[in-house]
């Protein structure tokens, strides 16, 4: 202010100092106005006053009092410096983005796509893997059962006064609850509502419900005056129960229904999601509704268990405990033959969808990966770009830009690419989790429930973020501080100044290459050993086979007799329909699950040691056709048939690998004598056996057991849980008339769980197909990533090098010649990437090694077909630039320097 | 527009009204101190209540000063003014109408 300083006589004025000062931090647009209006206002009170000179100390200091507020009022003007100036930047970025649409789009879309694909599957992962459960802090439920370490039995039941022992002795577990190990056995029939019909129950104890810690939709749980011996009947309903069999009635709680004859009050419904044990329909107190002789003895084992641990306790910790605990109650109760027991504890999410922890490190580490791929694309674009622009940054520099001015422009530039980048990842997570929820297989727990996991995107924004700004800023720094004259001299297509960005961006797509390599090395693996699942040998035809829960049920059937009776007339019914090849029923039928029915045997000439080292063959009891039904091949003699009867003499069927095992090769099993269990007293009567029947898997798709086979007619028990139609059409469309011929023979018979074979061999390799589906989906987009990567590098360097192709052209090389040129430079880094990857494969894929089937963690095939496949993608993604540095005009390429 | 109005930006609205125009005037008649006037002052001109001019050069010059900045209410800050009076009852009674009261204008 020039006109100021005039009148503005030659003394110290400090107050008109101060606004001068202070003014310096006052925004730059506004400062002139700023100090204007001050000074003006400061002026004309000294005015008002008195000169300067002439005033005294008090009004003096009142004018320094009043030139002292301005500086509060500077300070309130700060933020709209920040503004003005962030506007710019941010203005200015926008601009810089949109001249570079083709880096913009690619930077958009790996931010995009990293952010995306990474939050979408590690929210899956995270709710289907980590938290499979509608059960509160389900990290602490645990499944309790024992093995018996000499009769090599892996799963050995336990009966309720021992569960009661454990309940009280034990200090790892805040509570011990107990339930039938199956829901099979346990069924009631429910009449009076509609047509008849079985729901399968299971027996729990007072504290189950608590222990687990789920809530009733309608009504209570059970509690311990409910769990007493001749206590009230009382039920606990399903949903599913709930809104089939009673309308959704919200005044079900406190009415009596009718269970096999006997009437139950209704005292709660859970809730949707609480399915536990699998395929219960209703619970009922296991005391109130068994005898007190099977509930107080110690031989009458049929009960698993459900414990939560104490807070802190981990299941090491609670084995060791519980197996000193079953020790001594072994040595109390000798008669319980226990003492080989060792107590088994698994967790609940574990036991009930088997142990999926490798599986969701696998997902996590590939998730990660294809992250790490994303950040290193962002990288090498920014490295790329900020080489790029040490020219413009050197010139902003010499115009007098500030280190930090430059360092926020860039910023302002990251944080507009991330922003695009997160919103649109957010997007393709929102639909990717919406297509997974879609494509997942049905069985796959809670998927339904799955939501954006907030935390994982975050994460994933801020590292690419932090990525986008490191590898923009590091370069803009450095040309901050680089000699302007050299940086401004240096023509734009030099290379030399760019050598070292160029390095590092090599070193980037190694890297690339190799982590690429890795996860296509697992997903591969992991494809061909759910590939290898999905066509293995089942030993059965699972094509055009109806499969239905039916067991025949009531006081009609109390006797052996009357069940055989019943299925004899139904198969004979059945098999006259058309459309129908053969029938038969069946103890458990395959791929029901991993449980079944262990029965431990004896060969004629073993003692009692050696048949108690014999391998524990899967048991079934089968109807005649049972073979032809499943498609089961005989090797060596016959099936069963109508002649196997009660009166003739006993026979049994074992298969291949059983009979190979046990008697060695050129011994034919034929003729040989066998019975059940290891004592002379379990079973007295020998059977011989009549055939050898093929592996066929019943409890899981990646073992073959032994298989046992009893005629039905020739197994006392005489019950059976399931049975199946071959069909010579769609064995679905079959349902109506297997329900027609059971009614006609009884209509209190409940025909439930029907599904065709094929559908039951699906649901067991689902959780396979959800991991090999989820891997090839991320190593697909990783491949796609790397080729961006290779792309990007490739075809900045043929633009950097355009004149020099140029003059190449000019010398006389051919086209061919310059095309070698660039895919040799591209391909040498795909060539060191792919070196680096296989290596690294070799290494990790042993630790996956657990999860395949029928492939060798190393597989030769696989690993060659994925450098074949990286080789063909890299050529293409080399070929592209390539081809661009084929076509310069010299003329043109040189007039451009 | 602003739903209430901080007391003491109530008051310097008052101020104004009653015609006390510059910032040092408004600070002498309602006791404000300078570092709460002015912030107060750009917020009520960024919300559109006051209006801010120059003076005419020429009163600068004759003074051999620069010239001041003086504010006035604008049709918004008049309604959100008598808005406030509603709410704080004593402010009329805080800043005396000028007709009652002449500024001190002893020159020395």
């Amino acid at each position: 202010m020039p006109d100021v300083s005039r009148t503005t006589r030659f003394s110290f004025k400090p107050h008109l100092r101060l606004i001068n000062f202070i003014g310096l931090i006052v925004p730059r647009r506004l400062r002139a106005d700023w100090r204007q209006e001050w000074e003006a206002e400061l002026q004309y009170r000294e005015l008002l006053l008195a000169d300067w000179d002439k005033l005294n100390w008090k009004s003096k200091l009142d004018l320094v009092r009043r030139s002292l507020g301005a500086f509060w009022d500077a300070l309130m003007l700060q933020p709209q410096r920040l503004e003005d100036e962030m506007f710019q930047d941010v203005r200015f970025g926008l601009r810089m983005l949109l001249k570079n649409p083709g880096f913009t789009v690619v930077a958009v879309l790996t931010l995009a796509l990293g952010i995306g694909a990474n939050t979408a599957i590690f929210s899956v992962v995270h709710t289907v893997l980590l938290r499979p459960l509608p059960f509160a802090e389900q990290e602490r439920l645990v499944m309790l059962w024992k093995q018996d370490a000499i009769a090599s039995s892996s799963f050995v039941e336990l009966a309720l006064p021992e569960v009661m022992d454990w309940q009280q002795q034990s200090h790892s577990f805040t509570s011990v609850a107990a339930m039938p190990a199956t829901v099979y056995g346990y069924g009631y029939v429910l009449t009076g509502k509609g047509e008849a019909v079985q729901l399968e129950s299971s027996k729990v104890t007072g504290d189950f419900f608590s222990l687990l810690g789920v809530q009733p939709a309608h009504g209570r749980v059970f509690n311990e005056n409910d769990d007493q011996v001749n206590g009230p009947k009382v039920v606990i309903l399903s949903d599913r129960v709930w809104r089939e069999r009673f309308s959704a009635d919200p005044n079900i709680i406190g009415q009596t229904i009718t269970l096999t004859e006997q009437g139950y009050t209704v005292v709660g419904v859970m809730p949707a999601k609480f399915e536990f044990p699998k395929g219960v329909d209703l619970w009922v107190p296991l005391k109130a509704t068994m005898t007190a002789r099977t509930t107080e003895s110690r031989g009458a084992t049929f009960l698993q268990a459900v414990g939560r641990l104490e807070p802190g306790v981990t299941i090491a910790q609670a084995e060791s405990e519980m197996n000193s605990v079953i020790s001594r109650i072994a040595e109390q109760h000798p008669e319980t033959q226990a003492a080989g027991h060792r107590v088994v504890i698994t967790p609940l999410a574990t036991y009930l969808f088997g142990d999926a922890r490798p599986a969701l490190w696998l997902l996590l580490a590939a998730t990660g990966m294809l992250l790490l791929i994303a950040t290193a694309n962002i990288a090498n674009l920014s490295l790329a770009r900020a080489t790029a622009r040490r020219r413009e940054f050197a010139v902003r520099a010499a115009l007098g830009a500030g280190r930090f001015r430059l360092v926020r422009q860039l910023l302002s530039e990251s944080l507009v690419l991330a922003l695009c980048g997160g919103a649109g990842g957010v997007l393709l997570a929102h639909w990717l989790i919406k297509l997974l929820i879609r494509v997942a297989p049905n069985d796959i727990p809670r998927v339904e429930d799955v939501e954006l996991n907030v935390t994982v995107l975050l994460f994933s924004l801020v590292v690419t973020l932090l990525t986008v700004i490191l590898f923009g800023l590091v370069p803009a720094l450095t040309a901050s501080r680089l000699n302007l004259n050299q940086a401004l001299n240096e023509g734009s297509t030099k290379m030399s100044g760019e050598r070292h960005g160029l390095r590092a961006r090599s070193a980037m797509v190694i890297c690339e290459v190799a982590v690429t390599v890795v996860l296509l090395a697992g997903a591969s693996l992991i494809l061909r050993s759910f590939v290898n699942l999905s066509t293995v040998n089942l030993g059965f035809d699972p094509h055009n086979v109806l499969t239905m829960h039916l067991r025949v049920q009531g006081a009609n059937y109390a006797k052996p007799e009357a069940r055989r009776e019943f299925f004899r007339q139904l198969i004979e019914r059945l098999e006259a329909q058309p459309g129908v090849e053969a029938a038969s029923a069946v103890l458990i039928r395959p791929m029901e699950g991993t449980a079944g029915w262990d029965t431990p045997f004896t060969l004629e000439g073993q003692s009692v040691a050696d048949a108690q080292e014999n391998r524990v063959p899967n048991f079934e009891a089968v109807t005649p056709h049972y073979f032809q039904t499943f498609r089961i091949p005989i090797k060596a003699g016959r099936e069963f048939n109508e002649q196997d009867t009660e009166q003739s003499p006993l026979s049994a069927i074992i298969s291949e690998t059983m009979a190979k095992t046990l008697f060695g090769p050129g011994v034919d099993p034929l003729g040989k004598r066998l019975r059940l269990g290891t004592e002379p007293s379990d079973s007295p009567s020998w059977r011989t056996i009549v055939g050898v029947a093929g592996d066929a898997r019943y409890r899981e798709l990646q073992d073959v057991r032994f298989d046992l086979y009893f005629p039905f007619a020739q197994w006392p028990s005489a019950f059976v849980n399931h049975f199946a139609v071959r069909t010579t059409t769609d064995p679905a469309a079959l349902l109506t008339t297997v329900r027609r011929e059971v009614a006609a023979l009884d209509s209190s018979q409940a025909v439930t769980r029907v599904a065709t074979m094929d559908q039951l061999v699906a649901a067991n390799l689902a959780q396979s197909r959800f991991s090999a589906v989820m891997l090839n989906w991320l190593s697909g987009l990783a491949l796609l990533l790397a080729a961006i990567g290779i792309y990007g590098v490739l075809a900045y360097s043929v633009a950097r090098r355009m004149s020099e192709f140029g003059i190449r052209l000019a010398l006389g090389a051919q086209p061919g010649d310059i095309l070698k040129l660039v895919i040799g430079q591209g391909m040498r880094l795909v060539t060191a990437g792919l070196v680096l990857g296989l290596a690294a494969s070799f290494v990790l894929t042993r630790l996956i090694a657990k999860l395949l089937y029928g492939v060798s963690a190393t597989d030769p095939l696989t690993f060659s077909g994925i450098a074949l496949l990286l080789t063909a993608i890299a050529l293409f993604a080399c070929w592209l630039p390539a081809r661009r540095a084929t076509r310069v005009d010299p003329i043109t390429a040189l007039r451009c320097e | 527009m602003a739903n209430y109005l901080s007391h003491s930006a109530a008051v310097i609205l008052q101020a104004l009204a009653g015609g006390y125009k510059y910032g040092f005037d408004i600070m002498d008649i309602s006791g404000l101190p300078s570092g709460t006037v002015y912030p107060a002052l750009r917020r009520l001109e960024q919300t559109g209540l006051i209006d801010s001019k120059w003076e005419k050069e020429g009163i600068a010059q004759r003074d051999g000063r620069p010239p001041r900045k003086y504010y006035e209410l604008t049709p918004d800050g008049k309604q959100a003014l008598a808005d406030a009076v509603k709410r704080y009852r004593l402010l009329e009674s805080l800043v005396p109408h000028p007709s009652k009261i002449k500024p001190h204008r002893q020159r020395t």
